[in-house]
């Protein structure tokens, strides 16, 4: 039997009676230095499934009820109480401040597809590369310079939208996370920490700028606990 | 095992595993690596965490700037930092 | 306790553009479940042969960068850049063939790292 981490509650919340989490397991809490982890006892080898990734998020989200939680990853297992606590030891005052960050705030993310006529030219690009069977050594390295190239192309164009959207939405976000681009890269993902009384406001923000701004397909979804804001702010 | 759904929903799935697997917080820092179902390969990330949390912490207190994620992870090409 | 405005589920909203070209790529997006909870013998040696070809991959790449800078900066000799390519070339096809006795794609030729973000 292992111990299975949801998040971390700054003390004083307590779960609703009855509330359950993966495998149908009673959540329950593991204080130590003033934050409190929500956990459940897992059974059986803890099989990552949809059905348990969303009763992960289900009881982050049970947690957002009362007040914004630092979300775990999922899958994340603990021997006993002890190691976990040990665990959260080691890093206290860090794990306090993270939580102090994201209270009373959501996360919303912003994903934007690149350009058509661009992602059609990487596409081809990558093709290229691979079926091309370039005859010569200074072809291939020509091929090599061209998938770089349009690798930089894709982060530039990255940078480039997200200065964008930041000068639309400074005024209610409070922090801002990139998801690296995985390549071959086709969108761009940003994460915003917004006051949960400040959502409304940001949506509009969000609709304004792909309204006047923007060419590019946009997703738009959240409030999500701050799953994009549990570490150190980068760079 | 998404074929039952409407579009909306396989969205709002799409977007839940996106954020439950890929983020959030990272307590127990170890990636275990098994090959059929035996644990061979366990990497401690957790040491690793400390020790950067400890030297900006340190940084800081000398009144440096403390390492930013570029730096750490600046020999790592193709990828892109915010 | 004002600042508790309830949060409910997420709305999931495409603001422009088709739902299906984001399913299509929240799918590419999403990391695959993490393997080691959910051990499958009949494909547990891909995890070993991502993480091998995922190394290779990332020093390829450190490599072909070098290779590309020093053609392009005229420090190679015609017949010592034809040798590298050509080297690199081989590599290439070489993945190319082990990717696909492994059933891997490039995408999947990443592993992340957990808070350090991702490898390659």
């Amino acid at each position: 039997m292992t111990v299975y981490l949801y998040c971390l509650v700054a003390s004083g919340h307590e779960p609703a009676p009855g509330l359950t989490g993966l495998g149908g397991a009673p959540v329950r809490v593991v204080s130590a230095d003033g934050v409190d982890a929500w956990v459940s006892d897992l059974h059986d080898a803890g099989r990552a499934t949809v059905a348990h990734a969303r009763a992960h998020d289900a009881v982050v989200r049970a947690a957002m009820a009362q007040e914004t939680p630092l979300p775990a990853r999922f899958g994340q297992t603990f021997a006993d109480d002890g190691a976990l606590c040990r665990s959260l030891r080691e890093r206290g005052s860090v794990l306090a401040e993270r939580l102090a960050r994201v209270r009373g705030a959501a996360e919303m993310t912003v994903r934007l597809l690149v350009e058509p006529s661009s992602a059609e030219a990487l596409a081809s690009e990558q093709r290229s590369l691979s079926a091309a069977h370039p005859s010569t050594g200074r072809a291939y390295l020509a091929l090599a310079r061209a998938r770089q190239e349009a690798r930089a192309e894709a982060a530039r164009r990255a940078d480039f939208l997200q200065a964008r959207l930041w000068q639309c939405v400074a005024g209610v976000v409070r922090e801002e996370a990139r998801t690296p681009l995985v390549w071959p890269a086709r969108s761009v993902t940003l994460s915003h920490l917004v006051a949960r009384d400040a959502l409304a406001t940001y949506r509009l923000a969000v609709q304004r700028f792909v309204e006047r701004e923007l060419r590019q397909p946009v997703l738009l979804s959240g409030p999500w606990a701050p799953y994009s804001f549990t570490e150190q702010p980068r760079g | 095992m998404t074929g039952e759904l409407e579009s909306s929903e396989r969205l709002v799935l799409s977007e839940l595993l996106n954020h439950v697997l890929d983020k959030g917080l990272v307590i127990s820092g170890d990636v275990t690596i098994s090959v059929a179902d035996i644990d061979l390969l366990r990497v401690g990330l957790s040491v690793y965490l400390t020790s950067v949390e400890t030297v900006e912490a340190r940084a800081a207190e000398r009144g440096e700037s403390p390492l930013s994620g570029d730096d750490r992870i600046s020999v790592l090409p193709g990828r892109e930092r915010p | 306790m004002a600042e508790r405005t309830p949060v409910g589920q997420p709305d999931v909203e495409v603001l422009r553009g088709s739902a299906a070209a984001f399913e299509e790529e929240l799918r590419s997006l999403a990391p695959a479940l993490p393997e080691r909870i959910n051990a499958d013998p009949e494909h547990a040696e891909n995890g070993l042969a991502k993480l091998v070809l995922t190394l290779i991959a990332l020093l390829r790449d450190v490599l072909e960068h070098q290779a590309v800078r020093r053609m392009d900066g005229g420090t190679l000799r015609d017949d010592e850049i034809e040798r590298l390519g050509l080297a690199f070339k081989r590599l290439d096809e070489r993945m190319q063939e082990l990717k696909a006795i492994f059933g891997l794609t490039d995408e999947d030729l990443t592993i992340d790292l957990g808070p350090l973000g991702r490898l390659r």
